[in-house]
């Protein structure tokens, strides 16, 4: 477990990891940034004067639960889009979010074009399957799997039973086997 | 679990954990920067002791437009349905509240209609001579 002298170092370290959370569970980066920043906010209002320790589960608690309201609101604007008969756009943002990544990872870093391309398509098809996933199984899985959180300490930040995450987090792995059975582990 | 799936099950969760660190690495300057952004303002937040939140300010504003817009079209609707008659009353009691609203003397309204007056008496009796 990370130990962190203060909130703000805490804040820095995760707020990345909670920002990729977010996005893969709204598919929107402004979205994203703004339930950071209310999870953000919420810790420091009301939890910066607990225990170091307590503030990553505490925070990710609460990123969860904005996540949660999220989609609760989202679920009732879709209802009203289709009763208006709106349809979602569709747009290229995707392609271009993959190009621009591709650009910025060869600069970065001494790795071989190809497997830069192999890396960044991997990357790209999981977070495509874990988009995919229900809300739910994505928090018990990136939680669990990305995260390093027991099955006891993910219960707690989802708010449910230990059995729920078991039986979301296996459901995910085997979603995301399946889905990305193409590329190899080794 | 045998040891070749629990050591493919180890390396597909391997591959997952590096393929979503690499993504955290590589996020873009302006996504950095709003994050960053973010965090400061959380942090000056407790020391200010009062902040809305992004959503907060979102629902007040879409409330406040909201609001403004039934106003509007309920303005719009009496309108339609009103029968003339009242809608020149209503009009004549908006105009009213205008010259209420207005700092300008009282005594300015009434010589400007007394002016108006004069100039359409005026035009009455001199129309054929000017024509």
């Amino acid at each position: 477990m990370d130990y962190y002298t203060n909130i703000e170092q805490f804040l820095a370290h995760s707020e990345k990891r909670a920002f990729i959370m977010a996005r893969l569970a709204t598919c929107d980066d402004e979205v994203a940034l703004d339930i950071v920043q209310d999870a953000m906010l919420k810790l420091v209002s009301k939890y910066s004067n607990k225990q170091s320790n307590e503030w990553p589960p505490l925070f990710y608690r609460i990123l969860q639960s904005r996540i949660n309201d999220w989609h609760r609101k989202q679920s009732v604007r879709n209802r009203w889009r289709s009763w208006l008969g709106h349809t979602s756009k569709e747009s290229n943002h995707d392609d271009e979010l993959q190009d621009s990544r591709l650009e910025n990872y060869s600069i970065e870093s001494d790795i071989q074009p190809q497997q830069v391309a192999d890396d960044l398509e991997f990357r790209q098809a999981l977070q495509n399957a874990i988009s995919q996933l229900p809300v739910r199984q994505q928090q018990a899985f990136l939680l669990r799997a990305w995260e390093g959180y027991s099955t006891i300490e993910t219960a707690k930040i989802m708010g449910c039973t230990q059995g729920s995450v078991k039986t979301h987090y296996s459901r995910a792995m085997a979603r995301l086997r399946k889905e990305l059975q193409e590329f190899s582990y080794e | 679990m045998n040891k070749a799936a629990e050591k493919a099950n180890r390396a597909f969760k391997g591959k997952i954990r590096q393929a979503l660190d690499q993504e955290a690495d590589t996020l873009d300057e302006s996504v950095l920067r709003r994050l960053q952004e973010a965090r400061q303002t959380a942090l000056l937040q407790k020391k200010s002791h009062f902040y809305l939140p992004p959503s907060s300010l979102k629902w007040i504003t879409a409330t406040t437009a909201g609001m403004a817009l039934a106003g509007f079209l309920g303005f719009v609707v009496t309108l339609q349905i009103m029968p003339n008659k009242d809608l020149n009353s209503t009009l004549a009691l908006f105009d009213d509240f205008e010259v209420l609203n207005d700092e300008s003397e009282l005594d300015l309204y009434i010589q400007l209609d007394f002016y108006q007056w004069l100039d359409e008496s005026l035009d009455e009796t001199t129309g054929d001579a000017t024509l």
